[in-house]
């Protein structure tokens, strides 16, 4: 019989240690990723007097360690943060190829990671051997590009051309990208990968216009996207379906863009219509972030997640992290996007990722300054328009 | 024996306090807290890459910003060979590997002089950085790869092996003729010549034996990011780092890149994590730039200054 440790009667809060770009190249997502949501939600446990563990009354204390975007950097924080800090969870770092080189150093330690933004499709045949790891973001082929995918092919879109910025995040969309379009008949014109420096993309812009491409696809952080849409309406190129992300889903992008982002697709997605619990949640975080900052894919599912492992620690009734793991991989437990679980990895034993019931969508288009689910689910705020709208007259 | 004969003094610095450091670090994973034996792990590391990179640069005067390089093919050695040989052998490997291509650089580059070979050399670093990345991106469809993950204790100890090794490589090399005509190359290079030194092949063969080290150091860190790509390998402060922590201890010495690696990291260490990490680029640039005024001959020369000042001597030397 296994038996639950009891609570360390000394134990008078709840430690959790997080690797950020505080500084460095992608030190923008502490204004509008996963650590507002995450520190919000720490707000609100502390505000209501903790979380209650054990019958006791334990508040949250959040470690952060700046990596200045250097992977190197953030592993040895992580290391750190639960050999020195002895932290009781983790949040995980910014970006794809940060989570990778996270997530195995918190398995090491037994220390659970809740992943943030950053996607898995590499790392995912590795959870089955960290059992420690929770990854909240959707991602490429889960389930975003073939949701995707099937829009186009629904449609009647032929051809598409691709451009992924050369690290973990935009290869790993561009192999699911190609792989779902030869699966259903779209021809890839060209795939070129860009260097996160690249500041003139007007060769690839005029080449996929001059291919007459139904479908073109940017997998790049938000500098580049900023700049595919500069070069976009300045060369005039104007596809059925143009999918930008991640930087699409921010509403900053709205703010820049207006009236030209008209039809334009992302990553994500959700919105005030998605829910009740989504439009108050969408007035609470607002006020928290301010409308630039807002996160039309992971603000709710980072938040989301926060409370689900709050749930699972007042349900262990302690901060052992092999019986909080069990709680999470088993327990399913009502949040702001409704009931949420974990699905393990290796029949329940290795990490977990969410389900696709329990996001509000995956795919978003810009549709009169609002950020609309279109993919073809029952979450669906709005159709999907095709062919995207003309770029308006300057 | 004639005891009296015995230099008591040098005995005691060239042997007893070195072994009581090497049995001090053998048992010190035995009795250390967990983070403790990481952050010596990190000591060992950059010791390692700062007496490697003393034995060709602190001698010869040529700067060499290929650290990073050499490391990162270590690095990448873990990533493609860990998973199908003992961490020993892929160690060899990666010391091997990144002789042949310090082999190859020195021979190219090392006629180049002053901030022609620095610039040089830290192209190395961006190129391999590039051709992994074009080879991930365009032929693999992927980018980073997993490395088999180690122990942090056999970590520790693979990692103090090769300081071990490298420190008996640097002290033979300087008490040897080797090193004696390394010293006259970093003196007057055409002088060196003169006397019969084949310059161009001593100057092409310490560069490369030097980057043994730094390769083998590299598998061993990959066992303890377990992921990596082209950016954690290829990261240039692998290049900057070695440099300057030779610079803070003192080049003059064998010690004082050790010295300066243990500081050096350890002040990044508490500055990054610490109270004070918010100031952490502004302090530790205050450092580094009082240390290159006011103490050229880095920790070391300071030290030796004191002690000869205490002996009652005007001037100390800085190199021996």
């Amino acid at each position: 019989m296994v038996t639950t440790p009891p609570l360390d009667p000394n134990k008078t809060e709840i430690l959790i240690g997080a690797s950020r770009d505080i500084t460095g190249p992608q030190a923008g997502f502490q204004e509008y990723g996963a650590a507002p949501m995450y520190k919000m939600w720490i707000d609100e446990v502390n505000a209501a007097g903790g979380l209650s563990v054990g019958g006791k009354k334990l508040p949250i204390r959040l470690i952060e360690y700046d990596d200045a975007s250097d992977t190197a950097a953030c592993v040895r924080n992580i290391e750190k943060l639960c050999t020195q800090e002895h932290v009781d969870f983790l949040f995980g770092p910014t970006g794809t190829a940060m989570l990778f080189a996270a997530a195995p150093i918190a398995n090491k330690y037994k220390t659970i990671m809740i992943c943030g933004e950053g996607g898995a499709t590499t790392l995912e045949p590795k959870l089955a051997s960290m059992p420690y790891v929770f990854s909240a973001l959707n991602y490429s082929n889960h389930f975003q590009i073939p949701m995707f995918v099937d829009l186009c092919v629904e449609k009647g879109a032929k051809t598409a051309y691709i451009c992924y910025m050369n690290d973990l995040h935009g290869a790993e969309y561009n192999v699911a990208a190609q792989g779902q379009f030869a699966l259903n008949g779209i021809t890839v014109v060209e795939a070129k990968s860009i260097p996160t420096t690249i500041a003139d993309l007007d060769p690839i812009v005029k080449e996929a216009k001059a291919a007459n491409v139904d479908i073109f696809c940017m997998f790049a952080y938000p500098n580049q996207n900023i700049l595919l849409m500069q070069t976009a309406i300045a060369l005039d190129f104007n596809p059925k379906v143009l999918l930008i992300g991640p930087g699409c889903n921010f509403e900053f992008f709205n703010l820049t863009f207006g009236a030209a982002l008209e039809g334009v697709v992302g990553e994500g997605a959700w919105n005030s219509k998605s829910s009740p619990a989504a439009a108050a949640f969408a007035e609470k975080a607002m006020a928290k972030v301010g409308l630039p900052n807002m996160d039309w894919w992971g603000g709710i599912v980072y938040y989301s997640v926060a409370e689900f492992l709050g749930k699972a620690i007042e349900k262990a009734g302690t901060l052992d992290s092999d019986t909080v793991r069990n709680v999470m991989a088993t327990e399913k437990f009502e949040t702001t996007l409704g009931l949420i679980w974990w699905e393990c990895a290796d029949g329940g034993k290795g990490g977990g990722l969410l389900p696709q019931e329990c996001y509000d969508g995956q795919i978003g288009q810009w549709q009169s300054g609002i950020f609309e689910v279109i993919d073809n689910d029952s979450h669906n705020t709005a159709p999907f328009i095709y062919p995207k709208p003309l770029w308006p007259e300057s | 024996m004639d005891f009296s004969k015995i230099n008591w003094k040098q005995f005691a610095v060239s042997a007893v306090i070195p072994l009581a450091v090497l049995v001090f670090l053998g048992i010190w994973p035995t009795v250390g807290p967990t983070y403790q034996v990481t952050l010596f792990t990190y000591f060992l590391l950059y010791m390692v890459i700062a007496v490697s990179w003393t034995i060709f640069s602190g001698t010869t005067g040529y700067i060499s910003l290929a650290s990073a390089a050499f490391y990162g093919v270590g690095i990448y050695a873990a990533a493609l060979f860990g998973e199908k040989m003992p961490l020993i052998f892929v160690i060899f490997i990666g010391g091997a590997a990144s002789f042949i291509l310090a082999f190859i650089v020195g021979a190219i580059t090392l006629r180049l002089k002053g901030i022609f070979f620095a610039m040089f050399t830290f192209g190395l670093v961006l190129l391999m950085k590039e051709v992994i990345h074009y080879l991930e991106i365009t032929v693999w469809n992927t980018r980073g790869m997993f490395v088999i993950l180690q122990s942090n204790e056999a970590i520790y100890y693979y990692m103090m092996g090769i300081f071990v090794v490298t420190m008996i490589a640097a002290l033979l090399i300087k008490r040897s003729k080797y090193g004696l005509a390394l010293q006259s190359i970093g003196e007057n290079e055409e002088a060196a010549a003169h006397t019969g030194i084949n310059v161009t092949m001593v100057k092409i063969l310490t560069f490369a034996v030097s980057a043994i080290f730094m390769g083998a150091a590299g598998v061993v860190m990959a066992t303890k990011m377990t992921y990596i790509d082209p950016g954690i390998a290829f990261n240039p402060m692998m290049s900057f780092s070695p440099a300057l922590m030779a610079i803070f201890g003192g080049m003059g010495s064998i010690y004082g890149p050790v010295i300066g690696a243990v500081l050096f990291t350890y002040i990044q260490e508490e500055l990054t994590t610490g109270s004070l990490k918010s100031y952490y680029m502004l302090i530790f640039g205050s450092i580094l730039v009082a240390t290159i005024l006011f103490l050229p001959n880095g920790l070391m020369g300071l030290v030796q200054s004191i002690w000869k000042r205490i002996k009652g001597e005007k001037r100390a030397p800085t190199r021996g």
